[in-house]
């Protein structure tokens, strides 16, 4: 996340045609990619309780 | 029985100067009377018999009969660090003057926080708040508030930044709020923490 906000203000201060840039698009994917297998997890449990009969 | 005012009978019914005490001793309890000792302090097991919704503040049945839910927060919380039934000076003592380190207001706080906290025991609430947050993000920089704010009323992040020096800049000392200025003078009025010495006297 940290990384990922650095990379954004980076971003801000090397294009000199951009005033500011969202700040939070950067924060989420840096919580959502960490945790992408535990979601990858989550959703196939998801989709085998659904499939099972009963 | 002697009556009130009937000295002789009083003093037919005095004891003996050999059995007499002080007289606070004495009018306390008679010396026949066998010295009273405090009624013996229940075994474990009997003390687990009680029940543990009346067990909060384990003192005498006078406390006992008080519903803990009635009872003084600080009290009971005096008594489960570490009261029992014997110290019951302690546990009968009057309120302290400092307050409980614990307020309501920050209880309710923490209650509150407890309960927006149990909306993200799952996973998916807390994945969906970071998938959607972005996209309203982007739309609040790009045509939200936060555009109307930056392009349209720059005061509102002026009114906030002014506390702030900006870097590179000169000059500034003069634009600072009085309680910047007030906060930054009084590290210089501190008091030394030790005197200047004298100089020496051959250092000239």
């Amino acid at each position: 996340m940290s990384a990922c906000l650095a990379a954004t203000l980076v971003l801000v201060w090397s294009w000199d045609g951009i005033a500011g840039l969202p700040a939070l698009p950067a924060i989420c994917l840096g919580f959502l990619v960490p945790n992408a297998d535990l979601l990858w997890r989550d959703v196939r449990r998801a989709r085998a309780g659904s499939t099972e009969p009963g | 029985m002697p009556r009130c005012g009937d000295t002789r009978a009083a003093v037919a019914a005095r004891p003996p100067a050999s059995e007499r005490r002080s007289p606070r001793s004495w009018s306390a309890r008679r010396p026949t009377e066998p010295a009273r000792r405090p009624p013996p302090r229940p075994s474990v097991r009997a003390r687990r018999r009680v029940p543990s919704s009346r067990r909060v503040s384990g003192v005498r049945g006078g406390d006992l009969a008080r519903p803990p839910a009635l009872a003084d927060g600080y009290e009971v919380a005096a008594r489960a660090r570490g009261g029992h039934g014997h110290s019951r000076g302690r546990a009968l003592a009057p309120r302290r003057s400092t307050p409980p380190p614990t307020s309501p207001s920050s209880a309710c706080y923490a209650l509150a926080g407890f309960c927006f906290l149990t909306l993200f025991e799952e996973l998916w609430w807390l994945a969906l708040v970071a998938v959607l947050v972005p996209w309203v993000d982007v739309w609040s920089v790009a045509a939200g508030p936060t555009e109307y704010v930056v392009e349209e009323k720059p005061g509102i992040f002026e009114g906030v930044a002014d506390r702030l020096p900006e870097p590179g800049r000169d000059g500034d000392r003069e634009h600072r709020p009085a309680r910047h200025r007030v906060l930054l003078a009084l590290p210089r009025r501190r008091r030394p923490l030790r005197p200047p010495r004298a100089p020496r006297p051959g250092s000239g």
